[in-house]
């Protein structure tokens, strides 16, 4: 792996005593990465970032990032990370151009860069429109936009697609996608999608119940998805398909009329099949059982 | 760090362009010349005798005994907790702190703005004063505002007294505005507490009370009396100090900011 940009090492946080919210999270953000923190609302991803960002106060544990204690260096740190907690942070009776400026004087940065982020962000045409009238895609990127005023290393982004349309997923999972790729930011990118995160992520951390269940490359992810998944076959009768089987294939357990399998390969699906029908059972339906982050997260925490 | 904080005091700045908070300091202090310019221009003859041999000093003091009494500390209630529910508001307080400034720039940025508002509000109520008076003048020509001149001195000095008065209120609910989310919070615990000190206003020790500051420092009745005003200027900015600094403690211990 790669020098981490961002690491948390036994990080523990709760709101009131006894209700954990993140416990013993250890997190590794590769440098050049787009790392997608999963997991469902309320899984403990938001205050993750809101810790990173100093927003909430260190209750136990260490946060590192570019290599510095976050508390001893929070300024020097700040100043190379741009973010996006929750809903865009924007000021609704300024224009988009005027919303940049707020924050230019902020970073400190040359004038000639509202432009250009507002021309990596597609925002050209609407800079002079009050962000009140923005639709919640243009808000989205002027907050991006914002985000990257200073060009920083490093981008914090929570759930950036919530609440788009289509259109405006896709069009922030390029933006995203382009931002890594063209000027090499390291993106850390919160979602509750998992195949949200498996289109754009190169790396994959889930969290649930604050517990960081998985962390690897989206290599690692998909094949622990591979071999968690199932194939489900509906037949006639369960009891001579069962018989049909179980010299090549374990059968998991019996869903009604449905016998459930590993997953394999798609090679071995279809010898699956071809046994039942050599064998006379009559198979209605056969299918890879969808690895959804809900399925994926009851597999993993049964492990 | 200081460019830092000089920027960063711009950007607040910027910020309240075109907001309530800036409504509401030009709107106030254009409210009562206006009507006063009604009343001199709707009854000249019920007012020019009487502003006669010093009609600046006479307006000047009835703007600003009429202003003192309620609207002014209303007004600095209102202004402090307009500005800080900008960040409330828009939900900004995040992007803010997630911003490379330190907590000092981030408390004291804002409170500048909020006090070259209110002194803002101060110089314009001047102005219009003045201006008021004179168009007033224009219709009416049998005052004679034209024939004495501005006592700019006095009015400056006016001012200055003004704005030392209301330095405690302004600390409070500064204070008030950062802790409390919701607006209405802070302004009725500014009213109630405003209210009370009309309640009072009789209690020998009333230099005690913040609120009363603006009041204590133009009600003639108060100003035989010197060793109470100092008293009350001496409590007016040790309040001041004491709850701004513990405002600044309250906001760096937070465990949640933004």
């Amino acid at each position: 792996m790669k020098t981490a940009i961002i690491e948390t090492g036994r990080l523990h946080f709760a709101f009131h005593k006894g209700q954990k919210i993140l416990d013993d999270l250890n997190l590794q953000v590769p440098a050049g990465s787009i790392y997608g923190f999963l997991g469902p609302n309320g899984a403990g991803k938001t205050t993750t970032l809101r810790l990173l960002l100093g927003l909430l106060k260190k209750q136990q544990g260490d946060i590192t990032l570019f290599g510095r204690n976050f508390q001893q260096h929070r300024i020097e740190i700040l100043r190379r990370i741009g973010s996006l907690i929750e809903q865009p942070s924007l000021y609704l009776h300024l224009t988009g151009k005027e919303n940049l400026e707020v924050f230019r004087l902020t970073y400190r940065c040359d004038k000639k860069r509202i432009n250009e982020v507002l021309e990596i962000v597609g925002l050209v045409q609407a800079a002079n429109k009050k962000a009140k009238n923005y639709s919640l895609g243009m808000k989205q990127r002027l907050a991006i936009a914002i985000a990257l005023l200073h060009d920083p290393e490093l981008l914090i982004l929570d759930e950036p697609t919530n609440g788009l349309d289509p259109n405006g997923i896709i069009e922030t999972r390029e933006l995203i996608k382009q931002l890594n790729r063209e000027f090499g930011k390291t993106i850390l990118v919160s979602s509750h999608m998992l195949a949200e995160v498996e289109k754009m992520a190169t790396h994959v951390g889930i969290i649930h119940k604050g517990k960081l269940l998985f962390q690897g490359s989206l290599q690692q992810l998909q094949q622990l998805q591979s071999q968690k998944s199932a194939v489900e076959v509906e037949v006639n009768d369960t009891a001579r398909a069962q018989l049909a089987i179980q010299d090549h294939f374990m059968v998991k357990h019996i869903n009604g009329s449905r016998v459930v399998v590993n997953y394999e390969s798609r090679e071995r699906s279809a010898q699956l099949n071809k046994l039942l029908v050599q064998q006379g059972v009559e198979v209605y339906q056969l299918a890879v059982t969808q690895n959804d982050l809900e399925n994926l997260f009851i597999q993993i925490t049964a492990q | 760090m200081v460019t830092s904080f000089v920027l960063n005091t711009r950007s607040e700045f910027l910020k309240s362009r075109q907001t309530a908070a800036f409504w509401l300091t030009v709107i106030g202090a254009v409210f009562i010349p206006v009507v006063n310019f009604i009343k001199l221009v709707a009854r000249p003859d019920h007012f020019v005798p009487g502003f006669k041999n010093d009609p600046w000093q006479l307006i000047i003091n009835d703007n600003w005994q009429a202003a003192t009494f309620f609207l002014l500390p209303m007004y600095v209630i209102l202004v402090t907790s307009l500005v800080v529910q900008i960040e409330y508001k828009n939900n900004t307080w995040k992007q803010v702190y997630a911003s490379p400034r330190t907590l000092t720039d981030i408390f004291f940025s804002r409170f500048i703005v909020i006090h070259s508002l209110i002194l803002f509000c101060f110089i314009v109520f001047s102005a219009s004063i003045v201006l008021a008076s004179c168009a007033a003048n224009l219709i009416q020509k049998q005052y004679t505002f034209f024939d004495h001149p501005v006592p700019w001195k006095g009015l400056f000095l006016l001012i200055a007294k003004t704005y030392y008065s209301v330095l405690a209120i302004t600390a409070i609910q500064y204070w008030l505005s950062l802790r409390f989310k919701n607006f209405i919070i802070p302004v009725g615990i500014g009213l109630g507490l405003l209210i009370t000190g009309f309640i009072v206003h009789q209690w020998e020790q009333l230099y005690f009370h913040p609120y009363m500051y603006p009041i204590i420092a133009f009600w003639p009745s108060f100003q035989k009396n010197t060793a109470f005003i100092f008293k009350a200027q001496v409590l007016d900015v040790s309040w001041f100090v004491i709850v701004l600094m513990m405002a600044f403690w309250d906001m760096t211990r937070r465990r949640e900011k933004g």
